[in-house]
């Protein structure tokens, strides 16, 4: 299976060479790892390796097709690239729904401003949609030079983890 | 006598209070806002009453709806914890005029502390060390060139009426000096509509001290030693020790006996702490005066063993303090970690969300104040702020590896936090050998903010990991339809 790892840049194979009751001897790429893997309580996985003792917290994103991956110093966002993710990318392709066109917000929160309107000329860096969550505002910039399409929040609204804010042409 | 505490706050410091009262044997209510009603102080207390929508302005900074659940609850008296109505002068003002104990100051207090232009002149008249400076206005530029000479370089240039960061300007060469008096003017002007500016000598990357006092209504003032506050991040503190590393008994002595004359200047009551800046040759200046419990009081407790919410409460009540400063001596060490739902490697961004699994330290010398739990979603609305974890031990070292014990057995899943970041500083040479002040963390930015490297890679073991909840889930829910390679190991298993 392939697995990407966005922010790092990495597009990995993992496979599971043979598996005995909790122990399994997986491939990443050229390495190979003897693993004895329990999950502890949904999601949160006790994995040993060569003697050392990970704990891993697996949160599910996008009916389980991204993950967030919590080891304990740090996280990381993957992206597990199956059949139908591959066929929906090549779907998508075309219709200018890449990541490049979209302002979404990472975290929930509200919407304190939006700063510009549909049909509107942006520049890269522009901030277009500010946020706050938790006593901090946070500025959502687009990525690049570009036309809004469509704006799906307004002032006041609640946002979700990953919600679309902004559609640029 | 109080028998009954309307607590308006919420998160750890409404539970913090509470455990207080239940000890005394005195009623708790909690108020919530629609955010909050599964929070675990509404869980604690004996009565719970509803006070509006999710948004502070609209609930936990409701004085009017506040003083009327208090009435209709019977509380005698209110605790309004740290920040919200703490340090509102109306709300103290409008509690008494409803007849309401308000475990804090009188509104002149906290008017005459609140306005920094009346606190230094108080401080001044009091003999308290405020920062160098002047409050006459700066008319010429030569007055104002001879002014900031006898005072230094560097200086700050501050509006008379400022605030909020306006008309103020660092200067730190001779030759900025004119045309930093130019522009702080015309900002002040602009913005206050008044461009009268006084000078305060500035004080680089300074200490940051602060020191408990506690006043009762018959004159005696004591104080119950030192927090250093120097670790901090957007100048919010993150983790405060008690005793400072960097005091001498000598010092501490004399800032103590200042702090007591500070609370006395202005006839204080109750729980008090004053703010001192300390530069490294143990200058010290003060700073401000926070007129309600600091949230790293549990050091305090730890070391001097008070509990300083009873002592609030029984001081409210009009008793008598029991304790003399000649009792007050710090025993061993101890230190206060702020957990927050952040990032610390994405510019501390807040992370909000739903708590999966929470594992929290015991054991000797630990005490964690807190208010979540698994399940618990943290609301996008307050203070990202978790927990404080409080370690204790007989001297510094221990207390550090105290602390690194506690912070490595707590596991909080399905938020980021701080944890991983406050290690990192447990770690650091500087923090060990107790050499920092207020420049710590952006001193030490290189080795506090580099993502340690696992001794595997950690990268391939997310990536396993993730692969194998994958294939659980579509095992879940699709049995009949895989025709995955792996597939006939999971059946064999799952037979």
């Amino acid at each position: 299976m392939i697995i990407e790892v966005p922010k790092h840049d990495r597009t990995a194979e993992v496979e599971i060479l043979s598996r005995d009751g909790n122990h399994y001897t997986m491939k990443v790429d050229e390495k190979i790892f003897e693993i004895d893997l329990v999950e502890v309580s949904k999601g949160i996985y006790s994995l040993l390796t060569d003697g050392r003792s990970y704990n891993v917290e697996a949160i599910p994103i996008d009916n389980h097709k991204k993950y967030t991956v919590n080891t304990f110093f740090q996280s990381f966002d993957l992206e597990i690239v199956d059949a139908q993710t591959r066929f929906q990318r090549s779907r998508n392709k075309g219709l200018g729904a890449d990541a490049g066109n979209v302002i979404k917000v990472p975290m929930p929160g509200k919407v304190v401003d939006v700063l510009g309107k549909e049909g509107d000329e942006v520049k890269a860096g522009q901030t277009l949609v500010i946020v706050s969550a938790m006593k901090m505002e946070s500025e959502y910039k687009s990525g690049r030079d570009g036309k809004i399409r469509q704006i799906l929040v307004k002032a006041g609204d609640t946002v979700d983890s990953d919600q679309v804010m902004v559609i640029l042409e | 006598m109080i028998n009954k505490v309307l607590v308006a706050n919420r998160g750890e410091i409404a539970l913090r209070v509470m455990r207080s009262c239940r000890e005394m044997g005195i009623q708790t209510v909690a108020v919530f806002s629609e955010a909050d009603r599964s929070a675990q102080h509404v869980r604690y207390a004996d009565e719970a009453y509803p006070i509006g929508p999710a948004a502070s302005s609209e609930s936990y900074l409701n004085i009017e709806k506040i003083i009327e659940v208090t009435k209709k609850s019977g509380a005698d008296a209110i605790h309004p914890g740290y920040g919200f109505l703490s340090e509102n002068a109306r709300f103290s003002a409008r509690c008494k005029e409803e007849g309401i104990i308000f475990i804090g100051p009188s509104p002149e207090v906290i008017n005459t502390m609140g306005d920094k232009i009346t606190a230094r002149e108080t401080m001044i008249k009091s003999g308290v060390p405020v920062v160098p400076g002047t409050n006459e206005t700066l008319e010429s530029d030569q007055q104002a060139l001879d002014v900031i000479r006898g005072i230094g370089l560097p200086v700050m240039i501050k509006a008379s009426a400022g605030g909020g960061g306006k008309g103020m300007r660092l200067v730190r060469e001779e030759k900025d000096i004119l045309s930093s008096l130019r522009a702080a003017r015309s900002e002040a002007k602009a913005a206050f509509g008044n461009d009268t500016l006084y000078v305060e000598k500035f004080v680089t990357n300074p200490h940051h001290i602060e020191f408990q006092v506690l006043a009762d209504k018959y004159g005696n003032v004591i104080h119950l030693c030192e927090r250093e506050c120097s670790v901090q991040r957007r100048h919010q503190k993150i983790i405060e020790e008690t005793p400072s590393p960097l005091l001498t008994p000598e010092i501490r002595e004399e800032m103590g006996r200042h702090a007591v004359q500070a609370a006395r200047s202005v006839k204080y009551e109750g729980a008090g702490t004053i703010e001192f800046l300390v530069d490294n040759d143990l200058n010290y200046y003060f700073l401000e005066m926070n007129t309600r419990l600091q949230v790293e009081h549990p050091i305090t407790e730890r070391v001097v063993g008070v509990d300083l919410v009873k002592e609030q409460i029984l001081i409210a009540a009009g008793e008598e303090m029991k304790l003399r400063q000649e009792e007050i001596v710090q025993r061993g060490h101890a230190i206060e970690c702020r957990i927050y739902a952040e990032d610390p490697d994405n510019n501390f961004m807040p992370s909000p969300g739903r708590m999966r699994h929470l594992t929290e330290p015991f054991g000797l010398g630990v005490r964690v104040d807190g208010y979540v739990y698994e399940g618990y979603e943290i609301p996008i609305w307050y203070d990202p702020m978790i927990s404080k974890l409080i370690v204790w031990g007989s001297n510094r070292y221990e207390a550090i590896q105290r602390m690194k014990r506690a912070l490595h057995e707590y596991k909080i899943t399905g938020v980021k936090t701080s944890i991983p970041f406050l290690l990192r500083i447990m770690d650091n040479t500087d923090f060990v050998i107790g050499q920092y002040d207020t420049g710590f963390i952006e001193k030490n930015a290189e080795t506090l903010f580099q993502t340690l490297e696992c001794n595997i890679n950690c990268q391939d073991v997310a990536l396993m990991v993730a692969y194998i909840d994958y294939l659980n889930r579509q095992e879940k829910r699709k049995p009949a339809e895989s025709v995955h390679t792996t597939k006939s190991a999971w059946r064999k298993i799952n037979q």
